[in-house]
Parts: structure tokens; C-alpha cells; sequence
């Protein structure tokens, strides 16, 4: 049984994915809509991160070593625009906070 | 084995739920994948995730040929490296305590990506709409709640921006 829950999960999760580059392989976009989608990364991204701080329940479960670690991140993202800085620091800042608390 | 197959329709619809974002992205790519064989529509999709629209997304490339080559050096790089660290963790997993909370590399990550993501002023602004739309739906089942804050977020950015606009 776990066994075809997988396979039909990777099948549904394959379909998603193919289902509009498929779909909409002829349509010609208006400039609203193009401009629409420019904002999916940013959007999809930041809610992702808000997503993984929050219970089912909707609680946040972010503390003060969490938020600082975050914004850190943010920060670092920025300005290097190098990722394995930006999670070095993040990680690094947590922990730090954590063991000072 | 009505209630074995009812759990797995649970189990299945709720992951396709939480996975519901990557038809976001099948959206945002279409454009691009438009003037594309059609071999490659096939086989792009099984390559996209998180990092891969990222990446696609941060100087759209308008050349069919740049891109599929850009996009399938990124997406088979990420899919190597996800089944290689996807064994190494199954194997470190058990040995490294929960107490170091190494979990929290992930919304790390997807911080990195948001601002790699926000490479303009109102990009920003729409990622800090998402966050805070996103804790707002944060309680609504499996997760859909961050779909409906991206649809909230895109639709409050299209209309203050062009506002004035005819």
C-alpha cells in the first residue's frame, strides 16, 4: 500500500509540473499575466519560508534565535548573493543565539 | 481494503496538496518553454523543483537554445546531488542529535532563494506580502494556505502597480 501511495504521488507530482508547460504551449500571454508570473518566485519562496515556521495549526514557532538566524540570512543573501554564505550564517547565527539563550 | 485504499487517497492527495506550488511554476515556465522540442517538455518538468525555478527565473533567457541547455545543466545537477544526499542523510540521519536542530536549514534555504528570487524593489515587496498573507492562511488543511497567499500576494502587486495605468 505505501508502496502505490509513492508511485501515485510521484506520477501526481510529475503531471503538476507538466500539466501548464503542456497546456498552455500555444497560448500567447498578455503583458498582466507575464508580469503576474514574475511575481511567482518571490511569492512562492517567502510563503514557503513562513509555511515551514508555522504549526498545522497555523501557530508560529519561530523564536528570537530563528527570526535573528532568518534575517541574517536575508541580509547576507543580499548582499554576497552567495547561498552557501547566506546558509552558513543563518545556521551559524542560530546556533550562537541558541547556545547565549 | 476500502479503508487501506481511502488512507491512501488521503495520503496521496494530501502530498499533491503540499506539492501544489510546482503548478505555479508550470505556469511561470510556459512562456519559456514555448519555442521548445517537444522532448523537452517532456522532460523538463521531471527536473523542476524549488531551486531549478529559481535559478530559471532570475535572468529569463530568451534564446530557446541557451535556455534548454541552462535549464537541463541546472535541473539534472540538482537531481543528482538530491538522490546522492537523499541516501547520505538516510544514513547520517539516525546519528546526528534533534537537539542541534539542523531542520532549520531549510527556511534558511528558502530565505536565500526568496531574496535571490527578489532581485527588484517590487519583488521585495511581494515576497514580505507573501509572508505575512502566509501566516495569515497559515491554519487552512495541508498547507493550501500558502497557495492562497500567492494568489492574494500577485493579485494586491498587479493592482498597486498598475494602478494609473490604462
Amino acid at each position: 500500500m505505501i508502496l502505490t501511495a509513492i508511485i501515485l504521488t510521484g506520477i501526481g507530482s510529475y503531471l503538476m509540473r507538466a500539466f501548464f508547460i503542456f497546456a498552455l504551449a500555444r497560448y500567447q500571454f498578455p503583458p498582466i499575466m507575464l508580469q503576474a508570473l514574475e511575481y511567482v518566485a518571490p511569492t512562492v519562496m517567502a510563503a514557503l519560508v513562513v509555511s515551514l515556521l508555522t504549526t498545522p495549526d497555523g501557530e508560529l514557532v519561530a523564536g528570537v534565535p530563528e527570526i535573528v538566524g532568518l534575517v541574517g540570512t536575508a541580509i547576507v543573501a543580499k548582499v554576497s548573493g552567495n547561498h552557501i554564505l547566506a546558509l552558513l550564517t543563518g545556521m551559524t547565527t542560530y546556533w550562537l543565539i541558541g547556545w547565549i539563550m | 481494503m476500502i479503508g487501506e485504499g481511502a488512507s491512501v487517497a488521503a495520503a496521496v492527495s494530501a502530498a499533491l496538496v503540499v506539492g501544489a506550488r510546482h503548478m505555479l511554476y508550470s505556469v511561470a515556465l510556459a512562456p519559456q518553454f514555448q519555442n521548445q522540442p517537444t522532448w523537452f517538455r517532456w522532460v523538463g518538468p521531471y527536473v523542476l523543483i524549488d531551486q531549478v525555478f529559481v535559478l530559471s527565473q532570475l535572468n529569463p533567457i530568451k534564446e530557446p537554445d541557451t535556455f534548454r541547455r541552462y535549464f537541463l545543466s541546472a535541473g539534472f545537477t540538482f537531481w543528482s546531488l538530491w538522490m546522492l544526499f537523499t541516501a547520505v542523510g538516510v544514513m547520517l540521519g539516525p546519528a546526528i542529535p534533534t537537539s542541534w536542530g539542523v531542520e532549520f536549514a531549510a527556511p534558511v534555504l528558502f530565505v536565500s532563494l526568496m531574496m535571490a528570487a527578489s532581485n527588484r524593489p517590487d519583488k521585495i515587496g511581494a515576497a514580505l506580502l507573501a509572508m505575512i498573507m502566509a501566516y495569515v492562511f497559515a491554519e487552512l488543511p495541508n498547507r493550501s494556505g500558502l497557495l492562497v497567499a500567492v494568489l492574494i500576494s500577485v493579485l494586491i502587486m498587479l493592482l498597486v502597480t498598475r494602478r494609473g495605468e490604462p
